[in-house]
C-alpha cells in the first residue's frame, strides 16, 4: 500500500497556472476567442504570466494586466500554457466516492479499493495534463495553436491592453 | 443506496466535465474539421468571426456562417448572417469537443466494482465472513483455520464446535488467535478454548465429528481418485488448498456424485481423513430459506425456539438434504455399506476430520458420496489409528479487542465469555500452551450462536409458502431451487476464489 501511496503521489495531478475561473470550459472554446493562460519563466529569474496573445518560434507575446508583453525565445527558461477546463476535480472526487463504495464488498475490499485508487490516480494525473502544454517539451509554435492570435500579432493596428475576462457562461 | 445515487450523480457529472477538444487551425477552409459546429475565421487585423451553420460557399470564394464578428479587443462588431471573403482570412479554426479517453479506466472500473456490490449484496456470504472466524499462526501469519458453530443460526440451535487448527505448530507457550465478525450477523460466543492433545512423534491427531481424538500414524494418501470429471488425485494428496469441487446439479440441488479412491494396503485399525469446506451452496439455501420467510423471519426463528423438536427436525431435514460427505468401504460380505459422515458447516474454513473405519472394512478402495457442488475437498488420506486421547483445555485471556463504530458505537469491549460482537469486530485471544508445545495438536472449541440480520433487499422473494416448503418437503424445495441457484453459482464461485479468503 505504501508503495501505491507513492506511486499515485509521483504520478499526482500537474500543477496548473491559470487562476481560478479563468479558463473556459472544452464546449466554450467553441465559441470563445481569448488565448489560453500561460505562465512564463525567464532565464535569471522572473515570470510573467496571463493570457498567450500569440506565439511563433521567435517567442511569444503574453497579455499582463501592464499591457502586451512579447518575449524573446532565447530569454524563456520554460513555458506552462493552460488551454482550458478539464475534469479531474470531478474525476477526483468519483474516484473518492467510488472507493468508499468497496465498503460494501466485504473482504473483496482488499483488491478493489486499490485498484479504485490507482484508476483515480492515473486518471486524474492524465486528465490534469490534457490541456496542459508544456516548452520546452514543445515548440513555441505548438502553443500559438491556443493563442488569442494563432495568425501572430495584428500588425495593422496593435489592440488596446486587453485584458481577458473571467470565464463566463 | 445513498452512496450509489451520489456515484451515479458524480459520474453524470464527470462526464459531462471531462471533455477534450480537438482544435485545428488551417490557412484554408478546406483544412479544418467539417464536423466543428463553429468555425473562427481570424483576420489579419487580429479581429476574428465565429460563426456557426457555416459553410464555404459552391464558388469556394466565401465563408458564410451566422454568428459573431469581434474585433482584436474581442468587442463584438456585428451579429448575424456573415458573408467572409476567403481571401481576407488569415486562418480557419475548428474545434470538436469529444469524451476524454481518460475516463475509459473509470468507467471500466465503476462497471466492475458496480458488478461486485451486487454480488456482494446479494449473495453476502460471497465477500463476507461468516460465523466467527478465527484467525490463527501458521508459521508465518495469522490465516483463517476456523469458523464457529456455523450451524448454530438461532439460541435453540447452540452447539460445541470443534475445528482442528490443521496448519498450527506452536513454536512457543504463547499462542495468540484472532476473533472477528466479518459478516452482518449478531454473535454470542460463550467459549471459544483450545484444546491441546498430545500428538505421537511423527503423527497427527484427529478428531471425529463426535468429538473423540485419536493419535494418527503418517497420512498416506490415495493411489488414486477417480471423479466424474476425471483424475483428482492431485487434489485431495495434502492440506495445500488445491481443491477438489464441482458444481451443482441444475435439476436437483441435493443430487449425489461418487468419488473413488485406492488405497495402498495397510494394518488397522485405520481411519479415513478428511479434509474440507462446504461451497457455498448451503449459504445459499439459509439465505433463500430467510428470505422466503421475509418479513416473518422472526415468527419463524421464535417457532424454532419454542416449537420443540418438531421445529428442530424441520430445519434439520433441509441440512440432511443436502448432506454431508458419505464415506463408504467394502464390507467383509463385499458390499458397500456407509462407516461415516463428515458433515461441518461452513464455506470459509477448511476443517479436517477422521472417519474411523470398523474393524473388517476393507480400506484398499474407498468411496465418498456428496452432494453435487456441495464441498470442496482438499484432503483425502488413510491414517493408522493409534491410541484415543484426551485434550487439555485452555481458556484465552482477551488481550485486545478492536469494536466497529459503525453499530452500537457506544458499547464497552467484552473482557470475558459470553461476548457479543458485531459486523467488523475483532479481538485478539491469548493462550498459554503446555510445556512442549510442539508435541501437541490445537484445536478451537467453541460455543454459542448467532443471528443473521435480515437484508432489505431479501424481502423481495417473501414466500411463506416456499419457506414451508423447505421445512415439510425439502427434496422438492431444493430441486425447485436448483435453476435459480444455477444462475448464480458461477458468480458466487468466482467471488469466493478470487477472494482467497482463507489466506493461502
Amino acid at each position: 500500500m505504501r508503495v501505491a501511496s507513492l506511486l499515485v503521489l509521483l504520478v499526482g495531478c500537474a500543477t496548473n497556472p491559470a487562476p481560478s475561473g479563468t479558463l473556459r470550459t472544452a464546449e466554450a472554446m467553441q465559441t470563445t476567442a481569448y488565448g489560453g493562460y500561460i505562465l512564463v519563466r525567464l532565464r535569471g529569474g522572473g515570470e510573467v504570466r496571463g493570457e498567450l496573445l500569440a506565439a511563433d518560434d521567435h517567442g511569444v507575446t503574453v497579455n499582463t494586466p501592464r499591457g502586451p508583453h512579447t518575449i524573446p525565445e532565447p530569454k524563456i527558461d520554460s513555458a506552462r500554457l493552460a488551454a482550458y477546463q478539464t475534469g479531474e476535480v470531478g474525476l477526483t472526487a468519483w474516484g473518492a466516492l467510488g472507493t468508499a463504495t468497496t465498503l460494501s464488498h466485504g473482504f473483496l475490499l482488499v483488491f478493489s479499493a486499490p485498484i479504485w485508487i490507482f484508476t483515480t490516480g492515473f486518471t486524474g494525473a492524465s486528465e490534469s495534463r490534457l490541456a496542459l502544454y508544456d516548452f520546452p517539451g514543445r515548440s513555441l509554435r505548438e502553443l500559438a495553436l491556443w493563442a488569442r492570435y494563432p495568425q501572430g500579432m495584428p500588425v495593422v493596428a496593435p489592440p488596446p491592453p486587453p485584458v481577458m475576462p473571467k470565464a463566463g457562461p | 443506496m445513498r452512496a450509489a445515487i451520489a456515484v451515479v450523480l458524480l459520474v453524470v457529472l464527470a462526464l459531462a466535465c471531462t471533455k477534450q477538444v480537438k482544435r485545428v487551425v488551417a490557412p484554408s477552409a478546406a483544412g479544418v474539421d467539417r464536423e466543428s459546429a463553429f468555425i473562427k475565421a481570424h483576420m489579419r487585423d487580429g479581429g476574428v468571426y465565429i460563426l456557426g451553420h457555416w459553410r464555404v460557399d459552391p464558388s469556394g470564394l466565401y465563408l458564410v456562417g451566422d454568428g459573431t464578428q469581434l474585433d482584436a479587443s474581442r468587442v463584438e462588431v456585428k451579429r448575424g448572417w456573415f458573408t467572409v471573403p476567403v481571401a481576407d482570412v488569415a486562418l480557419f479554426e475548428s474545434n470538436v469537443v469529444q469524451n476524454s479517453n481518460s475516463i475509459i479506466g473509470m468507467t471500466l472500473v465503476t462497471g466492475a466494482s458496480a458488478a461486485l456490490t451486487v454480488i456482494c449484496l446479494t449473495h453476502t456470504k460471497s465477500c463476507f465472513g461468516s460465523c466467527p472466524t478465527f484467525y490463527a499462526p501458521d508459521g508465518d501469519r495469522l490465516v483463517l483455520q476456523a469458523e464457529g458453530f456455523s450451524d448454530s443460526v438461532a439460541p435453540s440451535l447452540e452447539r460445541r464446535d470443534i475445528d482442528a487448527l490443521f496448519r498450527t505448530r506452536p513454536r512457543g507457550r504463547d499462542l495468540e488467535l484472532r476473533l472477528t465478525n466479518e459478516a452482518l450477523e449478531t454473535h454470542v460466543i460463550k467459549e471459544a478454548n483450545l484444546l491441546a492433545v498430545p500428538a505421537p512423534p511423527g503423527g497427527r491427531v484427529l478428531a471425529t465429528e463426535q468429538g473423540t481424538f485419536w493419535q494418527a500414524r503418517a497420512l498416506a494418501p490415495p493411489r488414486a481418485c477417480a471423479a466424474p470429471e476425471g483424475d483428482c488425485l492431485a487434489a485431495v494428496r495434502a492440506v495445500d488448498g488445491s481443491e477438489r469441487f464441482s458444481l451443482a446439479d441444475e435439476h436437483d440441488l441435493a443430487a449425489r456424485e461418487t468419488i473413488e479412491l485406492a488405497f495402498p494396503p495397510r494394518p488397522g485399525p485405520l481411519g479415513i481423513a478428511l479434509g474440507a469446506r462446504q461451497t457455498l451452496l448451503s449459504t445459499y439455501v439459509l439465505y433463500q430459506g430467510l428470505a422466503f420467510m421475509g418479513r416473518s423471519a422472526g415468527t419463524w426463528l421464535a417457532a424454532l425456539e419454542t416449537g420443540g423438536r418438531q421445529a428442530l427436525a424441520g430445519r434439520r431435514s433441509v441440512v440432511q438434504a443436502l448432506g454431508g460427505i458419505e464415506v463408504l468401504a467394502k464390507n467383509a460380505t463385499g458390499d458397500w455399506i456407509v462407516v461415516g459422515e463428515v458433515n461441518e458447516t461452513g464455506p470459509l474454513a477448511e476443517d479436517v476430520h477422521l472417519v474411523p473405519l470398523p474393524p473388517g472394512a476393507r480400506a484398499e478402495r474407498i468411496r465418498l458420496r456428496m452432494a453435487r457442488g456441495h464441498w470442496r475437498l482438499d484432503l483425502v488420506a488413510l491414517a493408522g489409528l493409534g491410541a484415543r486421547v484426551e485434550p487439555v483445555r485452555l481458556t484465552p485471556q482477551v488481550r485486545q479487542a478492536r469494536l466497529s463504530r459503525e453499530f452500537a458505537p457506544e458499547r464497552t469491549p467484552a473482557t470475558g465469555f459470553p461476548m457479543v460482537t458485531l459486523p467488523g469486530d475483532a479481538y485478539l485471544l491469548g493462550y498459554q500452551l503446555p510445556q512442549h508445545p510442539e508435541g501437541y495438536e490445537l484445536f478451537l472449541e467453541s460455543r454459542g450462536y448467532y443471528l443473521e440480520w435480515m437484508r432489505r433487499e431479501w424481502l423481495a422473494d417473501e414466500d411463506p409458502l416456499r419457506a414451508a416448503q423447505l421445512v415439510v418437503d425439502p427434496a422438492a424445495a431444493l430441486r425447485r431451487l436448483a435453476p435459480d441457484f444455477k444462475r448464480h453459482e458461477a458468480g458466487m464461485e468466482e467471488a469466493f476464489w478470487r477472494s482467497r479468503y482463507a489466506g493461502r
